[in-house]
């Protein structure tokens, strides 16, 4: 699981922009169409991102998502050398997460 | 389950609002890993969406959303959007496809230190109408936007 997210930050005056993909599958739920099945959706429901240990932004998602979601957001008051971590939380209990310096 | 107010609900408890608590008055606040706001992922169309989101459907157009998307989508599994805004104090960001099975598609939490601006891409099942809202000092504002689509990306 480590490694589904890649990040980049880009610093101007003190504005982080972060750009960041994250490798899920992201599936809606939907009908085996050989067995009729049901296969359950397997979607992130939450990305949290913190600037030096405090969250600026929690986006919670749904199975509209796309598969392999790209996300970018902003935040003030970066400086180089700060610390960033994205992590995120899918319906399946699964996770993952990324430190990454400004 | 009784909706209430987060905004009252915090002030009230004077910051000390435990997660769940907060959770269950539909945006529970950006810190940690919160509850997941599963009813307004459930809701099916928009007007029961804004309530469990925010308590209130209420809500004014402003060109003062800049809101971004392709006029006509060849692929709807893979739609690109950009919402940002000039309106004051932004605590939250959503978007919505109106005609989706369930329209909320995505909703954003921001802290005072994060700019009013949100990019991702989205899957849509047909041609519809998308709509931005955003919470300015408590208010809801939106942006409507028709986008075209050739193959509807929502598989199933």
């Amino acid at each position: 699981m480590a490694n589904s997210i890649k990040a980049r930050l880009d610093l101007k005056d003190d504005v982080v922009t972060v750009k960041t993909l994250i490798t899920h599958p992201m599936s809606v739920e939907r009908k085996d169409p050989k067995t009729g099945a049901t296969i359950e959706a397997h979607f992130i429901e939450e990305v949290v991102a913190t600037h030096n240990g405090k969250v600026v932004m929690n986006l919670a998602c749904g199975q509209a998502v796309s598969m392999n979601p790209f996300i970018e957001f902003q935040f003030k008051g970066g400086r180089k050398g700060d610390a960033v971590r994205l992590s995120w939380r899918d319906n399946k209990g699964q996770s993952d997460s990324l430190d990454i310096a400004v | 389950m009784v909706q209430i107010d987060r905004r009252r609900f915090v002030k009230a408890v004077a910051g000390t609002a435990t997660l769940a608590a907060a959770g269950a008055a539909g945006l529970a606040p950006a810190g940690a890993h919160a509850a997941w706001p599963k009813e307004a992922f459930a809701a099916a169309k928009t007007k029961e969406t804004l309530e469990a989101l925010f308590g209130t459907s209420s809500a004014t157009e402003s060109t003062a959303i800049r809101f971004t998307m392709p006029e006509i989508a060849e692929n709807g599994s893979q739609v690109p959007f950009a919402i940002e805004t000039t309106l004051p104090g932004v605590d939250s960001i959503s978007v919505l496809a109106e005609e989706n099975p369930r329209p909320l598609a995505a909703s954003a939490r921001f802290e005072p230190a994060a700019v009013p601006f949100l990019k991702s891409r989205l899957k849509l099942a047909k041609t519809q109408n998308l709509v931005a809202v955003v919470r300015s000092e408590g208010k809801l504002f939106t942006r409507t936007l028709n986008v075209k689509v050739t193959i509807g990306g929502c598989g199933g």
